[in-house]
């Protein structure tokens, strides 16, 4: 079933009387063409919001055998091929199972724009209904006076986890932290929605995306509306930032990662695809559309190379090594060429330094068998700080996108302490980008945030002797310390680094994700990687004997065919410093993230310079509601 | 029913007709050719396997298989690469690829499977959550090894395993499911730990 976010069906005013009389009217919603009109889809959909001058697809999907005779598509009453000048293609597909396939007319136009700001209407009339939604065209700001813009992202993240790294990096004595993350210093402070086009619960695709390109996507999409179109590649698409920015600014953009460097969120600064596993084709997407990142660094060398070499995943059978370093790119493989890259730099920077995703900072400084043979590799601080180095040389600006990819691919799997070494990283990184602007650009946004939570509290403390010496569950249950009895953890910093010196002190944290598989949990470091559930012989998933075999039996909160913990609804955290952050002091909608990006710098993609002219008046909007302190407040 | 329990093998003691139950409450059947396999190599048929095992485009096997139906060369996991080349991609140890197309032994656990029914798995070195098949983008570990069974189906397990077979080695796609893979064995005997 396809969704159809916000959709209004009305009766069309305009349907001629032959049409009346030889059809019945319909219900909205009517399912099939042979009882009503065709049900439509409007792609973007409703409530979209645009920058004028960014150019974005248009997809009119129909359900039916061909077009209907009367089909009119319009915006604010005017032909849309006119209103955009420009003419659509025609495509038919099937949608749904292939035991019922629905026929589907697609009416497509590629690389529209809107050229000044507005509300907008489009209506498509089918079979006598008329299908519309509205879209808003945003007046540019002038800028805040940024030249370039740092977006943080630790996937994944929420104020729970922040808090539970913030105990165990600075802390806490008589209720008091011993000192603050660089992330708690930021002047402005959000919250932000995170909902996606099909559902209350997103995926790093959807909402990554939406921080990206201002649109919301559904699950799985990158740069996209989801269409019903088997192919992935065709949906249509909407401008990045990144894009734009490149386009109209010529700033330079990079992209750190301690995921592949085509997993979800990185992928999100360029790629347009409505499967963000198709990432041979994201790793090639840079290549075959132009848009050059001046900075590519994280891991995933497997999607570079062709199947036919072991370990290589590509299979069409391309060395985008080989293509890369043709298209320019210096090309690095562990920490020690990075650091020496960063000396010299280059104009194009791609540095690998993993098979797949890089190993997390617990596994790269105190596990460090986990590492394989990889034992080499760099930290987000450093790939942060040669990112700069390069980036920072263009006068133009950047947009640099930094992802802490592992705080959210080690909650998943209910491994605490790898997600908080991973949070300190990131906080690390966010540092070394503060110290980096201080001295060398001043107009740097620094915008920090998250694409989703998940489900995870700290609820006490753990005394770790008794709760390994405790000989049954009851006896395991009173080693844990409620209010009072909780104190304080036991972590040590003695050499001042922000991790603890012993990731197994006498008291740890009780804390917990609240939606997991059949487990056990003993609450302490694991020096392995956990895999707390595996899959039983019927495929339900249960409890991983190998895993926490001394802890607390856990009875499963999710379907059984769920492996590990999951993403959740909460509004997550956005942080900001620098020329344009008071913006995000608010609560916003994840795709404001994009918006408020654009207005830091002044971004007009109407404009042939892309810089918001001097003179331009933003609008002047009635308030509604009350105004109060200068904000008017709505119901 | 036995807690070890032998798969039809190459030889020909082994024979289509025999039902034979295998691991917990699955059973094989003899005779049910495997069906997750390309037709590439030469289906093991008995007696000794030749290099026909092995793909032309995969690694140079550095001693020619001669005795695939000899005494099995216990193999570990932790043997298998000697390292990644950023560049161009897993290093094959020399004693991988010694052990192209003889019989080898390992111990490992099953992935979770696409079905209970198997005529193929992933054998991984430490229990996994993720089903290899369900995301072609999951993050697989480099160390696994795609087992075949050689004859029969058996069933999903999350108990250890030991087995023997011939090992083939060298980078493919299984065209019908899309997995891939470098480290393949045919298996005549699998047993539950």
């Amino acid at each position: 079933m396809p969704v159809l976010p916000h959709r209004r069906i009305v009766a069309s005013v305009a349907i001629p009387v032959l049409l009346l009389a030889s059809m019945p009217v319909s219900p909205v919603g009517a399912q099939s063409p042979g009882d009503g009109p065709a049900p439509v889809l409007i792609l973007p959909t409703d409530r979209a919001a645009f920058l004028p001058g960014a150019t974005f697809d248009i997809r009119i999907e129909i359900e039916g055998e061909a077009l209907p005779a009367d089909l009119a598509i319009t915006v604010d009453g005017a032909p849309a091929a006119d209103f955009f000048g420009a003419e659509s293609t025609t495509e038919t597909w099937s949608k749904g199972p292939e035991t019922a396939p629905v026929p589907v007319q697609g009416v497509t136009w590629r690389g529209v724009s809107f050229a000044a700001p507005g509300s907008h209407t489009v209506e498509v009339t089918a079979d006598g209904a008329t299908t519309s939604v509205d879209w808003n065209v945003l007046a540019p700001s002038q800028g805040a006076g940024a030249r370039n813009v740092i977006l943080f992202i630790a996937d994944g993240w929420t104020v729970a986890e922040l808090t539970a790294a913030r105990v165990i990096s600075r802390g806490n004595v008589e209720g008091k932290y011993l000192r603050p993350f660089t992330i708690d210093q930021m002047p402005a402070v959000g919250l932000a929605h995170t909902s996606g086009l099909d559902s209350i619960i997103t995926d790093s695709a959807n909402a990554a995306s939406a921080l990206n390109t201002g649109h919301k996507a559904a699950v799985n999409a990158l740069g996209s509306y989801p269409d019903t179109s088997p192919a992935s590649a065709d949906d249509p698409k909407v401008e990045t930032f990144a894009e734009l920015v490149k386009r109209l600014r010529g700033m330079s953009v990079g992209i750190v990662t301690t995921a592949d460097w085509t997993d979800a969120t990185p992928a999100a600064v360029f790629a347009h695809t409505r499967r963000r596993g198709d990432q041979a084709d994201i790793a090639a997407a840079p290549l075959d559309s132009g848009l050059l990142p001046e900075v590519i660094l994280g891991g995933g060398a497997n999607w570079m190379l062709p199947e036919t070499v072991e370990g290589g995943r590509r299979a069409d059978g391309r060395d985008l090594f080989d293509e890369y370093e043709a298209a320019g790119y210096s090309i690095v493989t562990d920490a020690t060429e990075l650091a020496t890259a960063g000396a010299a730099p280059p104009e194009r920077l791609l540095g690998l330094f993993h098979s797949g995703n890089m190993n997390v900072w617990l596994d790269r400084n105190v596990f460090t068998d986990n590492q394989g043979s990889f034992t080499d590799q760099p930290g987000l601080v450093a790939m942060t700080n040669t990112a700069l180095e390069i980036l920072g040389t263009n006068e133009n600006g950047f947009y640099l996108m930094v992802e802490a990819a592992s705080v959210d691919k080690q909650i998943h799997p209910l491994d605490v302490d790898r997600m908080v070494g991973d949070i300190i990283e990131f906080d690390d990184a966010i540092d070394a980008a503060v110290r980096w602007a201080a001295a060398n650009a001043p107009d740097t946004l620094i915008v920090i945030t998250a694409d989703h939570g998940h489900g995870f509290e700290t609820f006490g403390t753990v005394d770790v002797e008794a709760f390994n010496a405790a000989a049954d569950i009851p006896g395991k249950l009173d080693a844990i310390g409620l209010y009072a009895d909780a104190g304080f953890p036991t972590y040590v910093d003695a050499d001042g680094d922000g991790f603890p010196d012993d990731w197994a002190p006498s008291r740890v944290l009780a804390a917990l994700v609240n939606n997991h598989p059949e487990y056990t949990e003993d609450f302490q470091v694991s020096s392995v990687p956990r895999v707390p559930a595996i899959a039983g012989a019927d495929g339900s998933y249960i409890d991983n004997p190998d895993d926490d075999p001394n802890g607390i039996p856990m009875t499963p909160t999710m379907p059984l065919s769920s492996s590990q913990g999951v993403h959740t609804l909460q509004d997550v955290p956005v942080f900001a410093g620098g020329p344009g952050a008071e913006y995000f002091g608010a609560v916003l909608d994840n795709t404001d993230i994009f918006f408020g990006m654009a207005a830091a710098i002044g971004l007009d993609p109407s404009a042939a310079d892309g810089i918001t002219p001097a003179d331009a008046v933003a609008p002047e909007v009635a308030c509604e509601g009350v105004d109060f302190g200068g904000v008017c407040f709505t119901r | 029913m036995s807690p070890t329990t032998r798969v039809p093998t190459f030889r020909p003691t082994w024979l289509p007709g025999l039902i034979v139950c295998l691991l917990l409450a699955g059973c094989v059947t003899a005779g049910t050719s495997p069906t997750g396999e390309p037709p590439t190599g030469t289906p093991p048929t008995g007696g000794p396997t030749s290099s026909a095992m092995v793909e032309d485009r995969t690694v140079v096997v550095d001693h020619p298989p001669t005795d695939a139906s000899g005494e099995a060369v216990p193999l570990s996991f932790e043997e298998f690469y000697d390292g990644y080349d950023i560049r161009t991609g897993l290093i094959l140890s020399d004693t991988l690829r010694s052990l192209a197309g003889r019989r080898v032994r390992m111990e490992g656990y099953m992935a979770p499977p696409l079905k209970p029914d198997l005529d193929f798995f992933v054998l991984t070195r430490i229990r996994m959550a993720y089903c290899p098949f369900c995301s072609t983008a999951a993050d697989w570990p480099d160390d696994i090894a795609v087992v075949y069974l050689t004859q029969g189906t058996m069933r999903a397990t999350d108990r250890p395993l030991r087995l023997e077979g011939v090992l083939e080695l060298g980078a493919r796609r299984d065209e019908q499911t899309g997995l891939l893979s470098i480290v393949r064995i045919r298996a005549d005997h699998i047993e539950p730990l």
